[in-house]
Protein backbone atom coordinates (compact mmCIF):
# COMPACT_ATOMS: atom_id res chain seq x y z
CA UNK A 1 0.00 0.00 0.00
CA UNK A 2 3.03 2.25 0.88
CA UNK A 3 4.76 1.50 -2.11
CA UNK A 4 0.97 2.05 -4.23
CA UNK A 5 0.85 5.67 -2.67
CA UNK A 6 4.94 6.22 -3.67
CA UNK A 7 4.22 5.21 -6.90
CA UNK A 8 0.96 7.17 -7.38
CA UNK A 9 2.99 10.45 -6.38
CA UNK A 10 5.93 9.70 -8.60
CA UNK A 11 3.32 9.41 -11.32
CA UNK A 12 1.68 12.39 -10.59
CA UNK A 13 4.97 14.12 -10.27
CA UNK A 14 6.46 12.59 -13.55
CA UNK A 15 3.57 13.86 -15.23
CA UNK A 16 3.58 17.07 -13.85
CA UNK A 17 6.98 17.12 -14.94
CA UNK A 18 6.00 16.65 -18.53
CA UNK A 19 5.73 19.97 -19.73
CA UNK A 20 8.60 21.41 -18.24
CA UNK A 21 10.50 18.55 -20.37
CA UNK A 22 9.39 19.51 -23.78
CA UNK A 23 9.25 24.06 -22.97
CA UNK A 24 11.47 25.79 -23.99
CA UNK A 25 13.30 22.90 -26.14
CA UNK A 26 11.47 24.17 -29.71
CA UNK A 27 13.93 24.26 -32.21
CA UNK A 28 12.40 27.63 -33.10
CA UNK A 29 13.93 28.89 -29.83
CA UNK A 30 17.36 27.70 -30.55
CA UNK A 31 19.75 30.31 -30.64
CA UNK A 32 22.15 28.00 -33.11
CA UNK A 33 18.46 27.58 -35.70
CA UNK A 34 17.79 31.57 -34.95
CA UNK A 35 21.30 32.60 -36.35
CA UNK A 36 21.22 29.86 -39.38
CA UNK A 37 17.96 30.88 -40.40
CA UNK A 38 19.64 35.15 -39.88
CA UNK A 39 22.52 34.32 -42.12
CA UNK A 40 20.83 32.02 -44.26
CA UNK A 41 18.29 35.16 -45.13
CA UNK A 42 20.85 37.39 -45.26
CA UNK A 43 22.92 35.02 -47.83
CA UNK A 44 19.76 34.74 -49.71
CA UNK A 45 19.90 39.12 -49.47
CA UNK A 46 23.18 39.20 -50.92
CA UNK A 47 22.82 36.50 -53.49
CA UNK A 48 20.05 38.66 -55.31
CA UNK A 49 21.76 41.38 -54.87
CA UNK A 50 24.70 39.66 -56.69
CA UNK A 51 26.81 40.05 -54.08
CA UNK A 52 28.08 36.33 -54.23
CA UNK A 53 31.19 36.54 -52.02
CA UNK A 54 28.84 37.95 -49.29
CA UNK A 55 26.44 35.24 -50.66
CA UNK A 56 28.98 32.58 -50.10
CA UNK A 57 30.21 33.86 -46.79
CA UNK A 58 26.79 33.86 -45.13
CA UNK A 59 25.86 30.58 -46.33
CA UNK A 60 28.61 28.93 -45.12
CA UNK A 61 27.93 31.03 -41.30
CA UNK A 62 24.01 29.39 -41.93
CA UNK A 63 25.72 25.40 -42.47
CA UNK A 64 27.79 25.93 -39.36
CA UNK A 65 25.02 26.81 -37.74
CA UNK A 66 22.60 24.20 -38.89
CA UNK A 67 24.95 21.83 -38.20
CA UNK A 68 25.00 22.86 -34.71
CA UNK A 69 21.17 22.66 -34.91
CA UNK A 70 20.90 19.66 -36.07
CA UNK A 71 23.08 18.29 -33.11
CA UNK A 72 20.44 19.83 -31.31
CA UNK A 73 17.28 19.01 -33.43
CA UNK A 74 19.03 14.77 -32.65
CA UNK A 75 19.33 15.63 -29.12
CA UNK A 76 15.66 17.10 -29.15
CA UNK A 77 14.23 14.04 -30.66
CA UNK A 78 16.15 11.30 -28.68
CA UNK A 79 15.11 13.44 -25.38
CA UNK A 80 11.53 13.25 -26.43
CA UNK A 81 11.53 9.87 -27.77
CA UNK A 82 12.49 8.95 -23.80
CA UNK A 83 9.86 11.09 -22.71
CA UNK A 84 7.79 9.50 -24.55
CA UNK A 85 8.52 6.15 -23.62
CA UNK A 86 8.36 6.95 -20.39
CA UNK A 87 5.18 8.19 -20.77
CA UNK A 88 4.79 4.58 -22.05
CA UNK A 89 6.20 2.88 -19.10
CA UNK A 90 4.20 5.02 -16.55
CA UNK A 91 0.62 4.31 -18.30
CA UNK A 92 1.58 0.70 -18.30
CA UNK A 93 2.78 0.77 -14.82
CA UNK A 94 -0.76 2.78 -13.65
CA UNK A 95 -2.60 0.28 -15.69
CA UNK A 96 -0.82 -2.90 -14.29
CA UNK A 97 -1.49 -1.44 -10.59
CA UNK A 98 -5.02 -0.75 -11.24
CA UNK A 99 -5.45 -4.45 -12.15
CA UNK A 100 -3.49 -6.01 -9.14
CA UNK A 101 -0.33 -6.49 -10.77
CA UNK A 102 1.47 -5.12 -7.11
CA UNK A 103 -0.11 -8.57 -5.89
CA UNK A 104 -0.63 -11.12 -9.15
CA UNK A 105 3.02 -10.04 -10.66
CA UNK A 106 5.11 -8.77 -7.46
CA UNK A 107 8.49 -9.22 -9.21
CA UNK A 108 8.00 -7.77 -11.75
CA UNK A 109 5.66 -4.96 -10.90
CA UNK A 110 8.46 -4.13 -8.39
CA UNK A 111 11.52 -4.09 -10.96
CA UNK A 112 9.43 -2.26 -13.31
CA UNK A 113 8.44 0.34 -10.30
CA UNK A 114 12.58 0.59 -9.87
CA UNK A 115 13.16 0.73 -13.66
CA UNK A 116 10.33 3.75 -14.03
CA UNK A 117 12.45 5.56 -11.41
CA UNK A 118 15.79 4.64 -13.20
CA UNK A 119 13.98 6.02 -16.03
CA UNK A 120 13.10 8.68 -15.11
CA UNK A 121 16.27 9.74 -13.41
CA UNK A 122 18.25 8.79 -16.33
CA UNK A 123 15.64 11.67 -18.78
CA UNK A 124 16.67 14.36 -16.18
CA UNK A 125 20.35 13.58 -16.42
CA UNK A 126 20.05 14.14 -19.86
CA UNK A 127 20.89 10.05 -20.59
CA UNK A 128 18.10 9.76 -22.92
CA UNK A 129 19.28 6.50 -24.40
CA UNK A 130 19.56 4.76 -20.95
CA UNK A 131 16.30 6.18 -20.08
CA UNK A 132 14.57 4.87 -23.40
CA UNK A 133 16.24 1.54 -21.97
CA UNK A 134 14.60 1.89 -18.68
CA UNK A 135 11.08 2.69 -20.42
CA UNK A 136 11.83 -0.21 -22.41
CA UNK A 137 12.25 -3.08 -19.31
CA UNK A 138 8.91 -1.43 -17.52
CA UNK A 139 6.94 -2.66 -21.14
CA UNK A 140 8.55 -5.64 -21.26
CA UNK A 141 8.55 -6.29 -17.61
CA UNK A 142 4.61 -5.86 -17.15
CA UNK A 143 3.67 -6.96 -20.43
CA UNK A 144 2.39 -10.28 -19.37
CA UNK A 145 0.19 -8.73 -16.97
CA UNK A 146 -3.31 -9.29 -17.29
CA UNK A 147 -7.05 -8.28 -16.04
CA UNK A 148 -7.31 -11.43 -13.46
CA UNK A 149 -10.42 -13.54 -14.14
CA UNK A 150 -13.59 -13.14 -12.94
CA UNK A 151 -13.00 -8.83 -12.54
CA UNK B 1 59.28 120.58 -178.25
CA UNK B 2 55.73 120.34 -176.58
CA UNK B 3 55.69 121.12 -172.93
CA UNK B 4 54.62 118.83 -170.71
CA UNK B 5 51.57 120.26 -168.49
CA UNK B 6 53.46 120.56 -164.80
CA UNK B 7 50.31 118.70 -163.27
CA UNK B 8 51.30 115.94 -165.40
CA UNK B 9 55.35 116.16 -164.19
CA UNK B 10 54.44 115.85 -161.04
CA UNK B 11 52.26 113.09 -160.88
CA UNK B 12 54.79 110.89 -162.74
CA UNK B 13 57.52 111.80 -160.16
CA UNK B 14 55.38 110.59 -157.72
CA UNK B 15 54.47 107.62 -159.50
CA UNK B 16 57.65 106.71 -160.13
CA UNK B 17 58.65 107.46 -156.19
CA UNK B 18 56.06 105.28 -154.91
CA UNK B 19 57.12 102.45 -158.11
CA UNK B 20 60.86 102.94 -156.97
CA UNK B 21 59.36 102.25 -153.35
CA UNK B 22 57.63 99.18 -154.18
CA UNK B 23 60.63 97.56 -155.88
CA UNK B 24 63.18 98.25 -153.18
CA UNK B 25 64.91 95.05 -151.48
CA UNK B 26 63.07 94.22 -148.15
CA UNK B 27 64.88 94.81 -145.06
CA UNK B 28 67.14 92.06 -143.29
CA UNK B 29 64.55 89.49 -141.72
CA UNK B 30 64.49 89.66 -138.42
CA UNK B 31 66.64 86.94 -136.36
CA UNK B 32 64.90 83.65 -135.64
CA UNK B 33 63.75 82.75 -132.44
CA UNK B 34 66.92 79.76 -130.75
CA UNK B 35 65.04 76.58 -131.57
CA UNK B 36 65.38 74.33 -127.82
CA UNK B 37 67.35 72.00 -128.09
CA UNK B 38 66.59 68.71 -129.36
CA UNK B 39 65.56 66.33 -126.34
CA UNK B 40 64.82 62.73 -126.10
CA UNK B 41 60.33 61.94 -124.74
CA UNK B 42 60.43 62.46 -121.38
CA UNK B 43 59.40 59.49 -119.02
CA UNK B 44 56.60 59.88 -116.35
CA UNK B 45 58.26 59.46 -112.77
CA UNK B 46 58.17 56.05 -111.11
CA UNK B 47 54.51 56.48 -108.77
CA UNK B 48 56.28 55.38 -105.60
CA UNK B 49 54.64 57.75 -103.41
CA UNK B 50 51.31 56.67 -105.14
CA UNK B 51 52.50 53.28 -104.70
CA UNK B 52 53.15 53.27 -101.08
CA UNK B 53 49.96 55.34 -100.10
CA UNK B 54 47.83 52.86 -101.57
CA UNK B 55 50.40 49.72 -100.22
CA UNK B 56 49.12 51.51 -96.43
CA UNK B 57 45.42 51.87 -97.39
CA UNK B 58 45.02 47.83 -98.67
CA UNK B 59 46.95 47.01 -95.80
CA UNK B 60 44.79 49.06 -93.62
CA UNK B 61 41.24 47.64 -95.01
CA UNK B 62 42.84 44.01 -95.11
CA UNK B 63 43.73 44.07 -91.38
CA UNK B 64 40.50 45.39 -90.49
CA UNK B 65 38.58 42.98 -93.14
CA UNK B 66 36.91 46.04 -94.48
CA UNK B 67 36.00 44.61 -98.11
CA UNK B 68 33.44 42.58 -97.14
CA UNK B 69 31.42 45.21 -95.85
CA UNK B 70 31.91 47.85 -98.76
CA UNK B 71 32.04 45.09 -101.70
CA UNK B 72 31.83 47.17 -104.58
CA UNK B 73 34.23 49.55 -103.91
CA UNK B 74 36.60 47.03 -102.45
CA UNK B 75 36.91 45.12 -105.93
CA UNK B 76 37.24 47.96 -107.48
CA UNK B 77 40.55 49.08 -105.32
CA UNK B 78 41.84 45.91 -105.52
CA UNK B 79 41.32 45.81 -109.30
CA UNK B 80 43.07 48.95 -110.09
CA UNK B 81 46.05 48.20 -107.47
CA UNK B 82 46.35 45.18 -109.56
CA UNK B 83 46.70 46.77 -112.61
CA UNK B 84 48.74 49.44 -110.95
CA UNK B 85 51.45 47.25 -109.71
CA UNK B 86 51.72 45.44 -113.11
CA UNK B 87 51.86 48.42 -114.76
CA UNK B 88 54.82 49.98 -112.13
CA UNK B 89 57.74 50.62 -113.91
CA UNK B 90 56.90 49.24 -117.41
CA UNK B 91 54.06 52.16 -117.98
CA UNK B 92 54.36 54.77 -114.95
CA UNK B 93 51.57 57.07 -116.38
CA UNK B 94 49.27 54.31 -116.27
CA UNK B 95 50.32 52.98 -113.30
CA UNK B 96 49.73 56.34 -111.13
CA UNK B 97 46.52 56.80 -112.92
CA UNK B 98 45.65 53.11 -111.80
CA UNK B 99 47.35 53.94 -107.77
CA UNK B 100 45.51 57.03 -108.47
CA UNK B 101 42.01 55.17 -108.73
CA UNK B 102 43.21 52.67 -106.08
CA UNK B 103 43.65 54.95 -103.51
CA UNK B 104 40.40 56.91 -104.41
CA UNK B 105 38.52 53.37 -103.83
CA UNK B 106 40.31 52.14 -100.84
CA UNK B 107 39.50 55.45 -98.98
CA UNK B 108 35.86 54.87 -99.53
CA UNK B 109 35.84 51.31 -98.62
CA UNK B 110 37.70 52.78 -95.33
CA UNK B 111 35.13 56.05 -94.83
CA UNK B 112 32.82 53.42 -95.66
CA UNK B 113 34.04 50.56 -93.54
CA UNK B 114 34.68 51.68 -90.23
CA UNK B 115 31.41 53.44 -89.44
CA UNK B 116 29.78 49.71 -90.54
CA UNK B 117 32.86 48.01 -88.28
CA UNK B 118 32.41 49.75 -85.35
CA UNK B 119 28.74 49.21 -85.26
CA UNK B 120 29.32 45.55 -85.08
CA UNK B 121 32.49 45.50 -82.48
CA UNK B 122 29.75 48.01 -80.75
CA UNK B 123 27.06 45.37 -80.94
CA UNK B 124 29.45 42.85 -79.96
CA UNK B 125 30.46 44.46 -76.71
CA UNK B 126 27.41 45.15 -75.85
CA UNK B 127 26.07 41.75 -75.70
CA UNK B 128 29.05 41.15 -73.84
CA UNK B 129 28.07 43.62 -71.64
CA UNK B 130 24.77 42.52 -71.23
CA UNK B 131 25.63 39.22 -70.60
CA UNK B 132 27.93 40.26 -67.46
CA UNK B 133 25.09 42.49 -66.37
CA UNK B 134 22.45 39.24 -66.21
CA UNK B 135 24.52 38.21 -63.48
CA UNK B 136 25.03 41.48 -62.14
CA UNK B 137 28.84 41.50 -62.36
CA UNK B 138 28.85 45.06 -61.75
CA UNK B 139 28.84 43.80 -58.00
CA UNK B 140 29.95 40.37 -57.74
CA UNK B 141 33.41 41.35 -59.36
CA UNK B 142 32.66 45.70 -59.25
CA UNK B 143 36.38 46.47 -60.34
CA UNK B 144 36.37 44.17 -63.48
CA UNK B 145 32.99 45.19 -64.18
CA UNK B 146 33.73 49.12 -63.51
CA UNK B 147 37.08 48.80 -65.80
CA UNK B 148 35.38 46.96 -68.70
CA UNK B 149 32.43 50.41 -68.44
CA UNK B 150 35.02 53.07 -68.65
CA UNK B 151 37.08 51.25 -72.10
CA UNK B 152 33.58 51.24 -73.48
CA UNK B 153 32.61 54.40 -72.86
CA UNK B 154 35.65 56.16 -73.99
CA UNK B 155 35.55 53.41 -77.23
CA UNK B 156 32.07 55.46 -77.84
CA UNK B 157 33.67 59.06 -77.43
CA UNK B 158 36.54 58.18 -80.08
CA UNK B 159 33.79 56.49 -82.51
CA UNK B 160 31.54 60.00 -81.85
CA UNK B 161 35.31 62.04 -82.86
CA UNK B 162 35.55 59.70 -85.70
CA UNK B 163 38.62 58.51 -84.14
CA UNK B 164 37.72 54.64 -85.59
CA UNK B 165 40.78 52.37 -85.20
CA UNK B 166 41.08 53.92 -81.22
CA UNK B 167 37.24 53.13 -81.01
CA UNK B 168 37.79 49.54 -82.14
CA UNK B 169 40.86 48.98 -80.39
CA UNK B 170 39.16 49.95 -76.90
CA UNK B 171 35.99 48.27 -77.36
CA UNK B 172 37.84 44.69 -78.36
CA UNK B 173 39.27 45.41 -75.21
CA UNK B 174 36.33 46.24 -73.30
CA UNK B 175 34.27 43.31 -74.82
CA UNK B 176 37.15 41.30 -73.13
CA UNK B 177 36.74 42.50 -69.67
CA UNK B 178 33.07 42.02 -69.67
CA UNK B 179 33.92 38.58 -70.76
CA UNK B 180 36.50 37.86 -68.15
CA UNK B 181 33.93 39.92 -65.70
CA UNK B 182 30.99 37.37 -66.66
CA UNK B 183 33.50 34.47 -66.21
CA UNK B 184 34.52 35.57 -62.37
CA UNK B 185 31.02 36.74 -61.83
CA UNK B 186 29.50 33.23 -63.60
CA UNK B 187 32.36 31.18 -60.62
CA UNK B 188 31.53 33.17 -57.45
CA UNK B 189 27.77 33.28 -58.60
CA UNK B 190 28.19 29.04 -58.61
CA UNK B 191 30.18 28.60 -55.61
CA UNK B 192 27.37 31.17 -54.09
CA UNK B 193 24.50 28.91 -55.27
CA UNK B 194 26.00 25.26 -54.37
CA UNK B 195 26.81 26.49 -50.62
CA UNK B 196 23.35 28.24 -50.33
CA UNK B 197 21.73 25.13 -52.12
CA UNK B 198 23.93 23.27 -49.33
CA UNK B 199 22.67 25.28 -46.25
CA UNK B 200 18.83 25.67 -47.24
CA UNK B 201 18.91 21.81 -47.29
CA UNK B 202 20.60 21.47 -43.89
CA UNK B 203 17.84 23.64 -42.62
CA UNK B 204 15.38 21.26 -44.36
CA UNK B 205 16.40 18.54 -42.94
CA UNK B 206 17.01 20.05 -39.34
CA UNK B 207 13.68 21.35 -39.36
CA UNK B 208 12.39 18.04 -40.22
CA UNK B 209 14.38 16.49 -37.57
CA UNK B 210 12.69 18.74 -35.15
CA UNK B 211 9.40 17.87 -36.23
CA UNK B 212 10.01 14.40 -36.03
CA UNK B 213 10.70 15.04 -32.53
CA UNK B 214 7.58 17.09 -32.12
CA UNK B 215 5.87 14.63 -33.32
CA UNK B 216 7.16 12.15 -31.00
CA UNK B 217 6.78 14.41 -28.49
CA UNK B 218 2.99 14.76 -28.87
CA UNK B 219 2.54 10.97 -29.32
CA UNK B 220 3.89 10.60 -25.75
CA UNK B 221 2.53 7.24 -24.18
CA UNK B 222 0.83 6.43 -27.21
CA UNK B 223 2.65 2.92 -28.36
Amino acid sequence: MKNGKRLVIFICLFLALLPCLSSGQSLMDNEDYKNARLYQQKAEDSFRAGDYDKAYEYSELARQYTAKARVFAEGLRLRYRAVNYSQLASNRLTWARSVGAEWNYPNEYAMAVKDLQEAKRALEDGRYEASISFSKNVLRLLSDVQIPKGK
Amino acid sequence: MKKLPLTFMILSLVSLAGLLLSCATPPPAAPAPPQPPAVEKKVPPLPEAEYAQAKELKGKVEKYQLGALVPEAFQSAEKSFQEGETAYKQDNEKAKSSLDQAIAAYRQVIEKGFPLLADRKKAETEAAKDQADSIKANVAVKEDYDKAKALYDQALQERKAGAFEKALELLAQAKDLFADAYAKAKAKKDLAEESLRASQEGLKQVEAQAAEAEKELQQAGTP
